[in-house]
């Protein structure tokens, strides 16, 4: 062996090469780290939109199923709106007003907690006395109800209430009235029911500026963030074109009456302030109910037709127009919802400049290092909106 | 090796190997993750369509049965069976439902059979005592062959039939006849399936329609849906 060192050409040589090969591996491993971070940003961003996509469609598929047994079982459409395109509930969106970005779901969600209540009782918080009815749990005097739920009271008119349930003692249920106070009273014989009260909206995060999907319970209950970094939420609705109609004669003892909408008083019959034998989806010539909705026209090759803001905002109005929670009559048309949800990414790095590719500025200004939002759309058919008929 | 060719380029090369391995493998295990929430995702939506589907078959064959007793006691079948209406059955992916033991579960929540007095007994899911359903087995089998046009559905479906509990007659294998409030009123319970675990139940409250209210809204069925519910 020949005990010599390296010459100094030797030595810059494998210097070279050493640095080139070092420089090839970081210019490999540098993207792929960048790669690894985007994938699992991605990953996500998907998994966000399958969570906003699973809570709406369970929810808004649910919508309007009612109550199951007595004269007035069937979907809440036969009386009041399931989907609502605003946030129900006290200091919410002022009832009778359309948000694109909003939504109400309403729905009784099992067949045992339902019943009357047993005297007239105010639109207002207090406590109401309950029946018990065929359907109610055995040894229960309360029909099921129990602290912490929501409870829907509604007539034949088209009123209806919110509350949530502060306490039972016997038959007697505490209620918190969740939506605008009114003077109104509902009589004795009410429908009163467990209710699921869905409200879906976004709100800008004070802290960082990113949007969030909120849900709301409709019961006086928290507002829950459920999914972060949405920035497009919208709802569109469609809704049966042909006005509702009467499917048997009032004197009939058992429902439903229309095919859908609150039934009409008897002619000489005032129960609220449209004239007697009216109500807000009936007018009367004299004798026979007669649709005060008119017909719409279906959008092209579509049985449903698309119903605009302007048309869930003009009336007529139920239960009438002085009605502190009145709704517009066309939301019980309401058939389908179609939903649009777009979501960022969390990371600032990785989204681009505003545009149409990102709702929100990031500090990304390479291609490489960008994740585009991603959107999704879907149409939900709640089953209780559509059955048949 | 002569002393001159020793180096560290080989110790470098392996780092940047193994660092690069990690990555690789970091991201085969996102990806591979990512196909399989999706795919549960997917059969989780695929297995409420099923539910709903063996449910409109339901209602399609109940309007020709006279008598819903003979549903509720099990005389009358759906055309959808595949065999008695017990035992086990294995689904195309392998895994496999025992009908027995679904209805026992329906009807007092646990596998083996139930007595009357289980049945009858009073709970926070049952609480209507003697009038508490009693679940049956109406139609059992494979979507395919619910609806053959739709290839390789993967899921099983069954659909249990059980009295209404407004009804206070204390007879839950008999409909009761008017004035009883449950007169012509059934409860419905489709279940699918499928794949990976994929499991949905819908419940339904069905009412025979009596044949004078056809009249004047042409297309009214003679059975109508009261009440829709996405339960599982």
């Amino acid at each position: 062996m020949i005990a010599r060192g390296f010459t100094l050409v030797e030595l810059l040589v494998s210097t070279t090469v050493t640095l080139c090969i070092a420089a090839a591996l970081f210019a490999i491993v540098t993207p792929t780290r960048e790669v690894f971070k985007a994938e699992s940003e991605a990953s996500d961003m998907q998994q966000r939109l399958r969570i906003a996509e699973s809570l709406l469609f369970r929810d808004l598929i649910m919508a309007g199923a009612g109550v199951d047994s007595g004269a007035d079982a069937g979907p809440l459409s036969d009386v009041v709106p399931a989907v609502l395109p605003y946030r129900l509930a006290r200091g919410g969106d002022p009832p009778g007003s359309f948000k694109t970005d909003a939504v109400t779901v309403i729905f009784v969600p099992s067949l045992k907690v339902q019943t009357t209540i047993a005297h007239s009782m105010p639109s207002q918080s207090g406590a109401v006395r309950v029946n018990i009815g065929a359907g109610c749990p055995l040894n229960d005097e309360a029909c099921g109800f129990t602290q912490a739920a929501t409870a829907l009271v509604l007539e034949p008119t088209g009123a209806f209430d919110l509350f949530g349930i502060a306490g039972v003692t016997g038959s007697l249920v505490d209620v918190r009235h969740t939506i605008n106070d009114s003077p109104a009273v509902h009589p004795a014989g009410s429908r009163i029911a467990q209710a699921i009260i869905r409200s879906y909206f976004l709100r800008t995060d004070p802290q960082t500026g990113a949007t969030q999907l909120m849900r709301g319970d409709g019961g006086g209950g928290p507002l829950v963030p459920v999914v972060d970094h949405v920035v497009a939420l919208s709802f569109e609705y469609f809704g049966s074109p042909a006005p509702p109609m009467m499917r048997k004669p009032l004197a009939d003892p058992t429902g439903p009456w229309t095919t859908y909408g609150p039934t009409p008083p008897p002619p000489d019959v005032q129960t609220t302030d449209y004239p007697p034998g009216e109500n807000c989806v009936f007018t009367t010539d004299g004798s026979t109910p007669v649709p005060r909705l008119s017909a719409l026209v279906p959008d092209a090759n579509a049985t449903l037709a698309r119903l605009a803001a302007s048309e869930l905002t003009d009336g007529p109005w139920c239960p009438d127009p002085s009605h502190a929670n009145r709704f517009d009559a066309d939301l019980l048309r309401v058939r389908k919802i179609a939903v649009t949800v777009r979501v960022e990414s969390a990371i600032d790095a990785l989204r681009g400049p505003a545009g149409i590719l990102f709702a929100r500025a990031g500090s990304s200004s390479r291609g490489l290092q960008m994740l585009p939002d991603l959107e999704i759309r879907f149409a939900v058919s709640p089953r209780n909106l559509n059955l048949p008929r | 090796m002569t002393f001159g060719e020793r180096g560290i380029a080989v110790i470098v090369a392996m780092m940047a190997l193994l660092i690069m391995s990690a990555l690789a493998a970091a991201l085969v295990l996102g990806t591979s993750s990512e196909t399989i929430i999706v795919r549960n995702f997917r059969t989780a939506g695929a297995a409420a369509y099923a539910a709903d589907a063996v449910l409109q078959y339901a209602l399609d064959e109940l309007p020709s049965i006279p008598d819903w007793s003979d549903v509720l006691d099990g005389t009358t079948h759906s055309n959808l069976t595949d065999g008695l209406p017990a035992g086990e059955r294995r689904l195309p992916d392998g895994s496999t439902v025992n009908l027995t033991e679904l209805v026992n579960i329906a009807n007092c929540a646990r596998l083996t059979p139930c007595s009357d007095a289980e049945m009858n007994q009073i709970t926070s899911e049952r609480p209507w005592g003697a009038n508490n359903p009693r679940w049956r087995l109406y139609a059992h089998g494979l979507m395919a062959d619910l609806a053959p046009a739709i290839n390789g559905s993967a899921f099983y479906v069954v659909l249990l039939v059980a009295d209404d509990p407004s009804e206070v007659d204390g007879e839950p294998s008999v409909d009761g006849s008017d004035p009883d409030p449950g007169s012509g009123v059934i409860e419905l319970r489709a279940e699918a399936f499928g794949p990976g675990g994929a499991h949905a139940v819908v419940d339904a409250t069905a009412a025979r329609v009596e044949p004078e209210e056809i009249v004047g809204v042409p297309g009214t069925p003679a059975v109508r849906l009261r009440s829709w519910r996405l339960s599982k």
